[in-house]
């Protein structure tokens, strides 16, 4: 009975297999052309002070028939960070004080699944994106309607997404939960012929717990408290791009500014220049420069004497500015249709924080 | 800074004025990678998630992706 009771199980788990692995081979079979299709993997690597971060994304995006396309991706982010048990507030620099030391260690594990079906100039994405860590469960699923205008010149997208999430950091005694509705609309326009610009614009209302649960305020006159944070937050931003193609030496620059805004008080304004230069026919470099600049939310204070309805000692909350610098070299082999690239760049923050970002890809083109 | 916002100003207003159309054959340079606003989706996301758990805003383009603990 037993040993029947095995077989039937290893012949079961034989079958699951199999339709697995035909679906695999389903996906990677060459079909149809809607979409770029390909499978690519990714390997951010951060190193902050204090933060170790190695994020492996796995991403498989395949076209099902002529006019519909799935995406698949997997994402994992090993996240080792030194933590304090108690941060004091910190204002210009990182001044932290700290009670003990101890070393944090979570995955954040990631899967995202989208389809998108195109109706003549009309095309419609809906996702689903799941992320688990240990202090945290986000659901989100997604919408986006996109039209081509005016012999395709023009293309206009709107979007709505919802966070489901839950939070459950060291310092809560019981989950709670918090929401998040999204929206968003972008034009893309075709210029010239060597000219494309996009403004987009995202409006966000988030409800619930929006905090981590993670962290402690050191109070002036002695002692601890817990973070306390608004329950709701309107955030606004209108992002504008502008590429431009520079023909006598084959390379192109790219413009972006984005300006933000939200409830709590906090502006930034984000201004962005990346340059990309062809070596030769299959290789190409990006060179870029970012500033971020933001004001304080309402309630941030570089110290806290424990009366106030809202206290926090992350620096997400505080006036800062920050440089990103970064080099990017992407190659492609014609046979096989394979991709690579190597990222590095450097982040600066007016807090104190510094880091080195480091990226290497692999695409396969179908 | 002001100067950056008047450029961005001009980007607006040159969209807005409806621009002369681009015939297909004419998009060989608009189809290249580089003129790709994000041509690499998996980068944009991962750089979005992490300057959002550095910085306090976050948005601009899309509607962004699934929740995070880190901020």
């Amino acid at each position: 009975m037993g040993v029947t009771k095995a077989l039937g199980l290893r012949a079961q788990g034989l079958k699951g297999s199999s339709v697995l692995l035909m679906i695999f081979v389903y996906l990677i079979l060459p079909y149809s052309a809607m979409a770029d299709e390909y499978v690519s993997t990714d390997i951010n690597y951060y190193k902050f002070d204090g933060l170790t971060v190695i994020k492996p994304m796995i991403t498989l995006n395949k076209d099902l028939s002529l006019n519909t396309s799935i995406l698949l991706r997997a994402t994992l982010d090993n996240v080792e960070a030194q933590t304090t048990t108690v941060d004091a507030v910190s204002g210009a620099t990182k001044t932290t004080t700290s009670t003990s030391n101890t070393k944090d260690e979570d995955n954040r594990k990631n899967l995202t699944f989208g389809v998108t079906h195109a109706i003549s100039l009309y095309k419609i994405d809906v996702g689903y994106d799941y992320s688990r860590e240990k202090d945290y469960t986000s659901q989100t699923p997604s919408i986006q309607l996109s039209r081509d205008l005016f012999e395709r010149n023009t293309t206009l997208a709107i979007g709505y997404s919802h966070n489901f999430d839950n939070v459950l950091g060291k310092y809560m005694s019981k989950a709670q939960d918090k929401g998040s509705n999204n929206y968003s609309i972008s034009l893309t326009q075709f210029i010239s012929p060597i000219t494309v610009a996009q403004i987009g614009y995202t409006y966000s209302h988030a409800t619930g717990y929006l905090g981590t649960g993670n962290r402690k305020v050191a109070l002036s006159g002695g002692g601890e408290s817990d973070e306390y944070l608004p329950d709701s937050r309107k955030r606004e931003a209108i992002g504008v791009r502008l590429a431009q193609y520079i023909t006598p030496i084959n390379s192109a620059v790219h413009l972006i500014y984005r300006w933000y805004r939200d409830d709590w008080w906090i502006k930034s304004n984000t201004y962005g220049i990346q340059y990309y230069q062809y070596i030769g026919d299959n290789t190409y470099m990006r060179l870029e420069y970012r500033y971020y600049e933001q004001e304080k939310a309402f309630f941030y204070k570089d110290s806290y004497a424990g009366s106030e309805q809202f206290i926090t000692s992350s620096n997400l909350y505080s006036q800062l500015s920050s440089h990103l610098y970064g080099v990017k070299l992407v190659h492609y082999l014609r046979s096989p249709n394979i991709s690579t690239e190597v990222k590095y760049e450097r982040y600066r923050q007016s807090t104190g924080l510094d880091g080195d970002i480091f990226m290497f890809g692999v695409k396969y083109h179908f | 800074m002001k100067l950056v916002r008047l450029l961005m100003l001009i980007i607006i207003a040159a969209m807005l004025v409806g621009c002369a159309a681009t015939s297909p054959w004419q998009r060989e340079h608009l189809s290249k990678p580089v003129m790709q606003f994000d041509h690499n989706k998996e980068e944009a996301i991962a750089r979005e998630h992490m300057l959002g758990t550095l910085e306090g805003s976050a948005g601009g383009f899309g509607v962004g992706g699934g929740g995070c603990g880190c901020n």
